[in-house]
């Protein structure tokens, strides 16, 4: 019992001495429970929390002290991490990044409600940016102190316009965003937790089906901006080590608010066997409604955000499901996986009266990477900001339950950048007849309309690929 | 000179059928930019003021296109069973008629009351309406792309070497029956009477015409014209539906409005087709040439803009404005 007293003591002192040595320092000490007392110093930087373990009914000396540091973002006393959400809810990418964020936080409440991380809770702090650079920039200023890490912020120019104060304090923060500078680590200091494949190996993955598929001719039509030249310089990797032909160069010749005319003239002209399209859905759609209005004969394929299952929807929805093939990050909403039927359950209880969405599946493993992240940090006793790269950035095999193929973010860019990628192939048959737009998140057969057609691989372009630099450097 | 020779080269060399592609294609983007143009130059006409919220207006019309045929079926609802065509002529009639109503809301709560007052004033309350209309469409439409129902589709249809889209046809033929209507009606007593007001607003009161009356009827044919306009520029080959950036369109039909002349009808029509073949024409056969650099078509409309106005600054068929120094 003297004993235990003593560490209790030794801790208060020290304790007290970092408070002195603090700068405008504030000293919490606080005893939860019987079993476990907490003390908490909070310095100008950062806390120590000192948790000593004890068995009331063991007088002996068999206590276990862990030591975590914590700093801004997270509440030690009251075993609370904050993390932040910089998410476009009423911009242009809003549908996307709505269920996305919707999806992040069924898992996080799910999580809480099971006890959190090892007894901590983990609180989501949502902002709004409208997909502004202005607003992003503003609302980060406002919860960079209230926050860990964040967990989602959408698009490149807002994250490419925020990095900086990001570096400035050493946040980590997974982009919704596929460029592929942010896996390395000289352009974001390693601060930018990258998902899944990005816009440039994703592009030389779908030359490897195109030759699968036997296409010897391709077209490119993208939009201007890091989006359509990452894409671009994967796809020209891929023609060359595929001993392709590139007939029609659209690269950054797609661009928004303009008419799409001279894109569709230059594909038809061209005569590609296949056209790959780095835009939005609906000026992809634009584009491929046009060249096949013109009497274009070749197949369609594009980067992950040129394709939305809502097309299936419009006018063109027939001519997607007959010559448009869909890469994928992750699987589709109506795919059978462990990790995928997870969330579809968690999804339906949550907004049983929601409409399927794909998006739901990217929120849902953003969260699973966070936790993992926070999980590390939390085991390696430092859950400050600089404690959280660290743990990110040493983290391996990350399991989704076959919805998206693992990740890992340890060594280098060749180590762990995400090369593998699925083809999925939009069936507007399927769609309809499980309802189509009318469908529910309860509806067991509910279906975005996409099928497989080739599971997760690793073209060889990209397996040879040496990535150790952007494709396109901004 | 420099541009001819290229233009010159690129079209000997192009087949015959790419021209005549891009000239179809180009007269029924044209003529989306004339539907355009005829809403924003009776509105102007009529009352002096510059209509910057044109594109929210066409962005909201076909909106309603998409709900009244696609989710609640008016009128068809009512009506029994009749064809998808006839269906959805009647939802964007309906559609046409709310819009008319709503340019005449706007017209009696924000215009009306500014009768008098700096034109510049004015034309700030249309830009502020502008932003107003479209943020609330898109959030109608959840910000997402929302198909318009339209019984034509991706159809296409062959004659000879031309394959054009059959909304693309419908289009044309639009703008046509829409500008025989407009003849007609500017020779009625409503019209003669819109004519009077446009001419000389205090002499038309004199006359014993309602002006008030006339800038409603104004508005009502404006936003009616604007509806169609982003009716037709959201269906296929032009769109998968009203989106976020359909409103964007009127932005791009303004160059017509000016070179046709602003205060005059059969300008905007002409202006409309002129731009609308001009940027297609220019982006097919410039669009590749790399010292023009990309997306020179989208420029060509203005450029031509530019030229008319520094030979005929009120345009090819505006009304000079005599000024005595």
């Amino acid at each position: 019992m003297r004993k235990r007293y003593s560490w209790l003591l030794l801790v208060v002192a020290m304790a007290l001495v970092a408070a002195a040595c603090g700068n405008g320092a504030e000293e919490t000490t606080t005893t939860a429970g019987d079993t476990a007392a907490t003390t908490t110093t909070a310095g100008a930087d950062a806390t120590t929390t000192t948790v000593v373990h004890t068995d009331d009914d063991d007088d002996h000396a068999d206590d276990m002290v862990d030591e975590l540091v914590t700093g801004e973002g997270v509440d030690a006393e009251a075993k609370v991490i904050n993390i932040g959400m910089l998410a476009d809810l009423t911009g242009l990418f809003a549908p996307l990044v709505i269920d996305i964020t919707d999806a992040q936080s069924v898992y996080w409440d799910i999580l809480n409600a099971a006890g959190g991380i090892d007894g901590w809770t983990v609180n989501l702090i949502i902002e709004d940016t409208n997909y502004n650079v202005e607003q992003h920039i503003e609302k980060y200023e406002k919860i960079r102190s209230q926050v860990v890490a964040i967990s989602q912020s959408t698009g490149s120019p807002t994250n490419v316009a925020a990095l900086d104060l990001y570096k400035e304090d050493s946040m980590l923060v997974m982009p919704l965003s596929w460029y592929s500078g942010w896996a390395i680590p000289e352009f974001d200091d390693g601060l930018m937790l990258e998902q899944n494949s990005n816009y440039c190996i994703e592009a030389m993955n779908l030359l490897d089906f195109i030759d699968e598929m036997g296409g010897k001719t391709i077209a490119i039509a993208t939009f201007p901006g890091d989006y359509g030249h990452d894409a671009a310089a994967g796809v020209r990797i891929g023609i060359e080590y595929y001993g392709m032909e590139l007939v029609y160069d659209g690269e950054g010749a797609v661009i928004p608010g303009q008419d799409q005319t001279p894109v569709i003239q230059g594909i038809v002209a061209s005569g590609a066997d296949w056209t790959i399209l780095t835009t939005n859905p609906s000026i992809g759609a634009e584009i491929l409604a046009g060249a096949v209005q013109a009497g274009y004969q070749g197949l369609f394929t594009g980067s992950v955000p040129t394709y939305n299952f809502g097309l299936l929807d419009s006018a063109a929805g027939p001519l997607y499901s007959a010559v448009f093939y869909q890469a994928a990050y992750s699987v589709g909403w109506g795919v059978d996986t462990p990790g995928n039927n997870e969330m579809r359950e968690a999804m339906a209880e949550a907004f049983p009266g929601r409409r399927p969405s794909d998006a739901f599946g990217i929120g849902w493993n953003q969260a699973i990477t966070m936790h993992e992240v926070l999980a590390a940090a939390i085991a390696n006793g430092n859950l400050t900001r600089e404690g959280v790269v660290e743990a990110a950035n040493n983290l391996t095999d990350i399991d989704f339950g076959g919805s998206a193929p693992v990740q890992s973010y340890a060594g280098t860019p060749n180590d762990y950048v995400q090369r593998a990628l699925a083809i999925m192939k939009p069936d507007l048959a399927l769609y309809t007849a499980a309802g189509g737009a009318a469908q529910t998140l309860s509806q067991a057969d509910g279906t975005t309309g996409s099928v497989i057609v080739k599971d997760f691989f690793v073209g060889a372009a990209a397996a040879e690929f040496d990535f150790t630099e952007a494709c396109y450097e901004l | 000179m420099i541009g001819l020779v290229v233009i010159a080269q690129a079209v000997g060399q192009a087949p015959v059928e790419r021209f005549v592609n891009a000239l179809g294609s180009g007269l029924a983007l044209g003529a989306i930019y004339a539907l355009l143009a005829l809403g924003f130059v009776i509105i102007f006409k009529a009352t002096q003021v510059v209509n910057f919220a044109h594109g929210g207006i066409a962005a909201l019309g076909a909106y309603l296109v998409s709900y009244f045929a696609t989710v609640s079926n008016i009128p068809g609802r009512w009506m029994g069973d009749i064809s998808v065509t006839l269906q959805w002529t009647l939802s964007a009639l309906v559609a046409l008629g709310v819009m008319a109503l709503i340019g005449i809301v706007i017209e009696r709560i924000t215009i009306r009351p500014m009768i008098g007052e700096p034109l510049f004033a004015v034309a700030m309350i249309t830009l502020g309406l502008d932003l107003i209309i479209r943020t609330t469409t898109n959030d109608f439409m959840n910000n997402t792309t929302q198909g318009l129902g339209d019984p034509w589709g991706v159809k296409v249809i062959e004659i000879g070497v031309l394959r054009i889209a059959q909304t693309q046809v419908v289009t044309i033929v639009v703008l046509l029956v829409t500008s025989l209507v407009l003849a007609w009606f500017f020779k009625t007593r409503t019209g003669l009477a819109l004519r009077a007001t446009a001419f000389d607003q205090e002499v038309a009161m004199a006359q014993g015409i309602s002006v008030g009356k006339v800038f409603a009827i104004a508005w009502a044919i404006g936003a009616g014209l604007a509806a169609l306009g982003g009716i037709f520029s959201s269906v296929a080959p032009r769109g998968a539906g009203v989106d976020p950036f359909t409103a964007l369109i009127a932005f791009r039909a303004f160059p017509a409005i000016i070179i046709g002349g602003l205060d005059s009808i059969k300008g905007a029509v002409i202006g409309g087709l002129l731009v609308g073949v001009a940027e297609v024409v220019a982006g097919t056969y410039l669009g590749g040439v790399a010292w023009l650099g990309i997306g020179f078509g989208g420029i060509v409309p203005w450029l031509l803009m530019m030229i008319v106005l520094l030979v005929r600054p009120y345009g090819l068929f505006g009304t000079p404005e005599i000024r005595r120094v």
